[in-house]
């Protein structure tokens, strides 16, 4: 009879451990990562700090990692910084990846104070003064913004000891700026107090960096100032070809109402510049409208890509392709999801998707681990190594996936990498009956890869940096040796 | 159990007494919930009620609103209270004031629409905030940016039917 209750209640302990896949699923301080064709090479903690926009910068034969950070968290405001031994609001990480199994934490450069996206430094661009027309030829320059209210450029080349150049101040909500370094252009993404978005285009030239000299704002006709009327979708962020290519791409909405908008570049910086509605319009190719459900996070241009099923076509063997990342917003799956999009722009004023890529919830319950699920950002890189072939992509607790882009009109997954949760890794929280429900989990927020083929992946959820690269197939896929 | 029919009948008699009553008092100044009239967008419908001389469009949206801020200023109504569900067009009549309603703070604001067809109606948009999320009423009508009906929108939003639906769907605290 005794045996008869054990094995009951052996059985019932069962099922109910079966009947609980998101606790199976979730992971564990100590669990190895959960990679497939990739291999973790290094890692930093980033001093446990939010982390948004890495940035690679080659140095000499130095390479050297920038890391914008969100601000603080409620249970650790301003963490502490080991190298001064001081709390310090987060700001920008800088760290040397030279060998990136041994990445050396040189600089924190405190940002803004506050929690979340209320403080720190986001976002983070380099280029360096021998290219910059007007930059001092033994600089390196450094573009970030400070927390939602500026935007400031520093000297880093002693990346250890940065030296603040200048300040764009009296802003709000600065965001995921593009600085072409050939020409000094920058497309700072900003809130001017006068216009009806938080965030907007503000055009400068920075190729004296000492020296800012504004061009203009921009952004969709209905947000300027003085305008009436629905307000269409705010700016995430813009991605400009140069004026070689002389398109910019900008992507408008996170989660919600995407567009997508072409613009021919010297028709922005040439035209006439009092925000009217007419003047917004005039350097227009076109505008494609996403899915009410969907958002413009990232506008990563492929152009001129050879189409293999198309090759022995007459015409359109090669397309011009715009791939289209999502920002999944809220935790849990509690929205619609948010996933990669490929626009064939080749007939640039009548842009038409094409396909789609998403990580498939039920091969991790990703719903259920906690956080965020859905796509974020795509590295930004053009370097060689990748470009045209394979992409990367942050999402959020699926971690970071690397999809084979050869042909665009079929891409397909060969490579995941979901970092361990550490001691660090910061709790995400939905409320449900009126209580706090909170997991661990990854956030793998962004991602960017240097011309070596390394790809460094950063969490929302201050996990910190893991450098991670292609192995098997997926490495053949890339041409990696 | 002859009693217990009585009973039944005379509740039910005082049911449709009561009910006679309030229609004959007004039934503008009461809230009759209908259909949602939009075609699906961004975000799932809400709920729609007519009443006061207006009619309202409820719904909270997930995730569209800064965690830190809040509602922020009268551009942020601007954009995001579902104006551009009813009209084109729509023009400010004047700044905007803060509110809370039901322990959320957020901002109102009156507009004057104009429709397809050139005529021109009242609204009111009001944006208020629970954490990251921010709750949206659009309203229309002759009296929409009368404060009579501005006061019955906000109590319509903090009546036990409206918030238990809030807190269902954005979970309550």
């Amino acid at each position: 009879m005794f045996k008869i209750r054990q094995l009951v209640m052996v059985a019932t302990a069962l099922v109910a451990l079966m009947s609980r896949p998101a606790d199976a699923q979730s992971p564990k301080i100590g669990d190895p990562p959960e990679a497939s064709n990739m291999r973790l090479v290094g890692m930093s903690d980033l001093q446990g700090r939010s982390a948004y926009q890495p940035t690679i910068a080659r140095q000499g034969d130095r390479y050297i990692a920038y890391i914008g950070h969100h601000g603080g968290t409620d249970d650790v405001p301003v963490p502490m910084n080991p190298l001064t031994g001081k709390p310090e609001n987060n700001g920008t990480s800088i760290v040397d990846v030279t060998d990136p199994k041994n990445p050396r934490y040189l600089k924190h450069l405190p940002g803004q104070p506050g929690n979340y996206e209320g403080g720190g430094a986001q976002m983070v661009r380099i280029c360096d003064g021998k290219m910059l027309p007007k930059g001092d030829k033994s600089a390196v320059y450094m573009l970030r913004t400070f927390g939602s209210e500026a935007h400031e450029i520093w000297n880093v080349a002693d990346p250890a000891n940065p030296v603040l150049i200048t300040r764009i101040a009296g802003l709000k909500d600065t965001h995921k700026n593009w600085w072409e370094c050939d020409t000094g252009i920058a497309y700072l993404v900003s809130g001017n107090p006068e216009w009806r978005i938080r965030r907007m285009t503000q055009v400068y030239d920075l190729s004296d960096p000492a020296h800012p000299v504004k061009i203009r704002d921009f952004g969709l006709p209905g947000q300027e100032p003085g305008s009436n009327g629905p307000v269409p979708t705010e700016l995430h962020g813009p991605i400009s070809t140069g004026p070689t290519g002389n398109r910019v791409f900008f992507g408008y909405g996170t989660n919600k109402g995407g567009v997508i908008q072409i613009v021919d570049r010297k028709k922005l910086l040439e035209g006439p510049k009092e925000p009217t509605a007419e003047n917004l319009k005039y350097p227009e190719i076109s505008r494609l409208f996403m899915s009410s459900l969907n958002g413009a996070h990232t506008t990563y241009p492929l152009l001129g890509m050879p189409i293999p099923e198309f090759a022995k076509d007459k015409d359109g063997s090669k397309r011009d392709i715009l791939m289209v990342v999502d920002e999944a917003l809220v935790n849990e799956c509690n929205e619609a999801r948010q996933m990669v999009w490929f626009a064939d722009i080749t007939v640039e004023n009548r842009p038409m998707m094409i396909s789609n890529y998403t990580v498939r919830e039920s091969s991790g319950d990703f719903c259920q681990r906690g956080g965020r699920f859905g796509a974020h950002s795509s590295n930004e890189s053009m370097a060689p190594v990748f470009y045209g072939k394979v992409a990367l992509i942050t999402f959020f607790n699926a971690g970071v996936r690397a999809i084979d882009i050869h042909d665009p009109y079929n891409p397909k997954e060969i490579a995941s990498f979901i970092p361990s949760i550490t001691a660090n890794t910061d709790k995400r929280c939905v409320t449900v009956n009126g209580r706090d429900q909170c997991k661990i989990a990854i956030q793998s927020n962004n991602v960017e890869t240097d011309d070596r083929g390394y790809i460094y992946v950063v969490d929302r959820a201050n996990t910190g940096l893991h450098i991670v690269e292609l192995t098997g197939p997926a490495r053949a896929a890339a041409g990696q040796p | 159990m002859k009693r217990r029919a009585t009973l039944l009948v005379l509740l039910a008699g005082l049911g449709v007494a009561g009910a006679v009553t309030g229609a004959t008092m007004s039934r503008q100044d009461q809230w009759q919930e209908i259909a949602w009239p939009f075609p699906r967008d961004a975000w799932p419908s809400g709920r729609a009620f007519a009443g006061h001389g207006v009619q309202v469009y409820i719904r909270p949206k997930l995730g569209f609103c800064n965690c830190a801020t809040g509602v922020s200023g009268d551009a942020e109504v601007d954009a995001v209270t579902d104006l551009d569900m009813m009209a084109d067009d729509f023009t400010p009549n004047q700044p905007g004031e803060w509110v809370k309603i039901a322990g959320m703070a957020g901002r109102t604001r009156s507009y004057t629409l104009k429709k397809s067809d050139g005529t021109q109606i009242q609204a009111t948009g009001t944006a208020i905030s629970r954490r990251c999320d921010v709750v949206v009423a659009a309203s229309q009508g002759p009296k929409a940016a009368t404060t009579k009906a501005q006061r019955a929108i906000a109590d319509l939003i903090a009546t036990p039917r409206i918030i238990d639906w809030l807190n269902t769907l954005l979970g309550k605290g």
